[in-house]
Parts: structure tokens; sequence; C-alpha cells
């Protein structure tokens, strides 16, 4: 990990025992597997401490307060954290249904990519998801593009659709995918649900404004914007622009696509997170600084 | 983690240095956070708002070990770079050290 020594050291490159046990105890309370063998450089407490090593004091204490606030919803959760999100919705949400439509929340142009999203569609085929009290009267039909969906949909009061996905950040590709169905199937958004396993509250504001009904486990801010008062917000907002600077983050990703300052990770990080935690930086003789949840 | 390294490591919690030194022995960050975890179980150290230091038990414990490994004067505060030391040689033998340990490219 320590490759490459000639690179700027804003910390003067040293990190002193209190911020490791600093980081231990965040990720002791975060219940993240620290792997504290000596074989393993790359795991995400070490890629941690390596970036420290590369920021100033202030920064180092801005992202230990960030991560502090970080949610990772792990592979070997999507099922119960599915259920949690299926529990939201309200009890008599499909009662007059007798069929619900599963379908991966994507753009139209990735319908025929391999995404998150249609991972989700699939954990409808686990017993304790099919079970769910909210939906286990329902015919499941799972469909992985819009045109499976039946031509006259939108004239049939019995079936329901579902659009489901990992995260929803900005809430763009949501729009985009309402819009397609529309178009493919007349569909308005009011005969659409949508669920997320993690959603950020802008998103989710602007779907339920087209008249969507939208579920999510875990429903999310933005890391500094929704987190700080004034001063410390500018404050913040300032250290975190320095970091992206020296990170040399593309400007469509500045505090995260869109500005959307996510901190979170479900199995790939969105790019809606402060690229700080996906990003790797670079120099001109290649990979230098794993990015400790790296895309 | 054996004697010697508890040395280092109660010398750098008493300085509350960085942790260069045992980085460039070969430990990962995870592993010193490790070390960190387990003194404290053992009652070698003690927090207190932010700050970790020695405890009474702790220094007694550096005390001992300094005193077994016969650390005297400043050894008994910095830790030698064990890294860096050879066998006595016989008198007419010359010490050749490898090109790889001395980063020769």
């Amino acid at each position: 990990m320590r490759k490459c020594e000639d690179m700027a050291k804003k910390n003067n490159g040293k990190i002193n025992i209190s911020l490791v046990s600093r980081l231990w105890k965040i990720f002791e309370t975060k219940g993240w597997q620290i792997d504290d063998t000596a074989t393993n450089s790359f795991s995400p407490f070490n890629r941690f401490c390596e970036l420290f090593r590369h920021l100033d004091s202030k920064e180092v204490n801005l992202l230990c307060n960030l991560t502090e606030h970080y949610l990772r919803v792990k592979l070997q959760d999507y099922s119960s954290t599915l259920s949690n999100a299926l529990n939201l919705l309200p009890a008599d949400h499909f009662r007059e249904r007798s069929a619900l439509y599963v379908l991966p929340l994507v753009a139209p142009q990735d319908e025929n990519k391999n995404k998150s999203s249609h991972m989700i569609v699939s954990l409808f085929n686990d017993m304790d998801v099919k079970s769910n009290s909210r939906i286990n009267w329902l015919d499941i039909f799972l469909k992985y593009k819009s045109t499976g969906l039946p031509s006259n949909i939108a004239n049939d009061s019995k079936a329901s659709i579902l659009l489901v996905d990992d995260f929803i950040g900005t809430g763009e590709t949501a729009v985009e995918a309402l819009s397609h169905l529309k178009n493919v199937r007349n569909l308005l958004p009011n005969r659409v649900t949508i669920l997320s396993l993690v959603a950020q509250e802008r998103g989710v504001a602007l779907l339920t404004g087209l008249g969507c009904c939208v579920v999510s486990a875990h429903v999310v801010g933005r890391g500094i914007s929704d987190m700080y008062n004034e001063p410390e917000k500018t404050m913040h907002l300032d250290n975190m622009r320095k970091i992206e600077t020296w990170l040399e983050v593309d400007s469509d990703f500045r505090l995260g696509f869109k500005g959307s300052e996510a901190l979170v990770s479900v199995n790939r990080t969105p790019n809606n997170t402060f690229p700080i935690y996906w990003l790797k930086k670079k120099n001109e003789t290649g990979v230098c600084i794993g990015a400790p949840f790296e895309r | 983690m054996n004697e010697r390294t508890i040395i280092l490591f109660l010398q750098i919690i008493r300085g509350n240095g960085c942790v260069d030194e045992l980085l460039n022995r070969g430990f990962e960050y995870s592993q010193i956070g490790g070390f960190f975890v387990q003194c404290k179980a053992e009652g070698l150290l003690v927090e207190s708002k932010g700050k970790t230091t020695l405890s009474d038990k702790g220094l007694l414990k550096l005390n001992e070990l300094n005193k077994k490994y016969g650390r005297l004067n400043t050894e008994q505060w910095i830790s030698p770079d064990d890294t860096s030391i050879v066998k006595r040689l016989k008198k007419g033998e010359i010490y050749v050290p490898e090109g790889k340990k001395l980063n020769l490219r």
C-alpha cells in the first residue's frame, strides 16, 4: 500500500496511534469487519488509514465525522432489508390487486445491462420475501424488461407494478423509467410503486411529487448540507472541496453525482456518495491510493 | 505480539506517537488497532477525553520489559531498530549487505 512516497502528504505522512484507535471504534460501532491479519493491506480499514496519511488534520477529522454517519448495506443483508422496505408499505396498499409485476428500476437504455436492480428483482424468488404479509396473496411476475409487461396492463385494475432498486439518489433514473413505462405501456406514475433498499430524501421527494408511492428501508439526507448548520456547513463543504481538488474529481461528481453528498455503500458504492470514499487517487505512474469503498 | 513489539507499542502510546515504526516492521494498520484493543483489555492503557496514556499497570509493564531486555537510558524511551542489527563479525570478516535491503535497483 505504501508505494507512492513521492505524493504530497499533507499530514506529513504520519498517522498517530489515537487516530488508528478512533477509526477502530468507528468500525466497531458500525459492525464493519476489520481484517486484522497481516495479509490484507487492501481491507477498507487499512485503506482508510493509508488515505489519512495524505490528508491534513481538519480533513481527517471531517472524514471521521462523516464516516460515523456512513451507511453500508452489504449483499448478505439485501433480503432482510428488502423485507423491511416491504413492511413500510401501507397494509392495504395492494389490497385490491391480485397480480404484482416486479421490474428493475433502470433507465430505458440500461434495460439490457446487468444492473443491481436486476438482482433485487431476483430476490422476489426468496421465500422470506414472497411470504411478506404485504404481498403474500399476490401472483408475482418477475419481469426484467418493461416490454415483458402485458400490453393491456394499463387497463388491468387487478395488476400492480413495482419498480425496485438498491439505491435511489437524485431520482432522475426513476423519472426516466417512469416516462418509459408511460411511453411503452401507457402507465401513469400513480399506478407504479417504487421500492429501494436505500434512498436519498431528494429522490424520494421528486418521485412522490410525481404521484408515485415510494418506500425505502433507509431514507438518508445529504452528508454535510443536511447534517450541519452554519458556519460548520460552509467550513466542511470547503474542506471536502479541497479534498476533491487533491483527488482530481471530475466536475460531474463533485460532492457526489450532482452534489448528492451521499454517505452510502450498497453492494456497489453509488457515485452519489462523496468521491473520497470510492475514487482511487491516481498519478502518472498508475493507481496509488485505493479508496475505502471503491466502486 | 512479542515482548519487543510490546515495548515499542507502549513507547508509542506514552508519546502518543506515530505508528510508522510499527509499519516499518511489517505490521498493518488493522493489526496496530488490534494491539491497541488488546492492551486496553489488559488494562495497560487508559483513555480520557480522547487521549490515550499508559496506565500505572502499563508503565509498570514497560519498566519490567525494559529491565528484562537490559534497556537503559534512551533505550527505555526509544526502541532500537532491530531490523538494522547485524551479527557480530569475526576479525577480518567483511559485511556486505544484500542489494535488495539497500533498495538498489
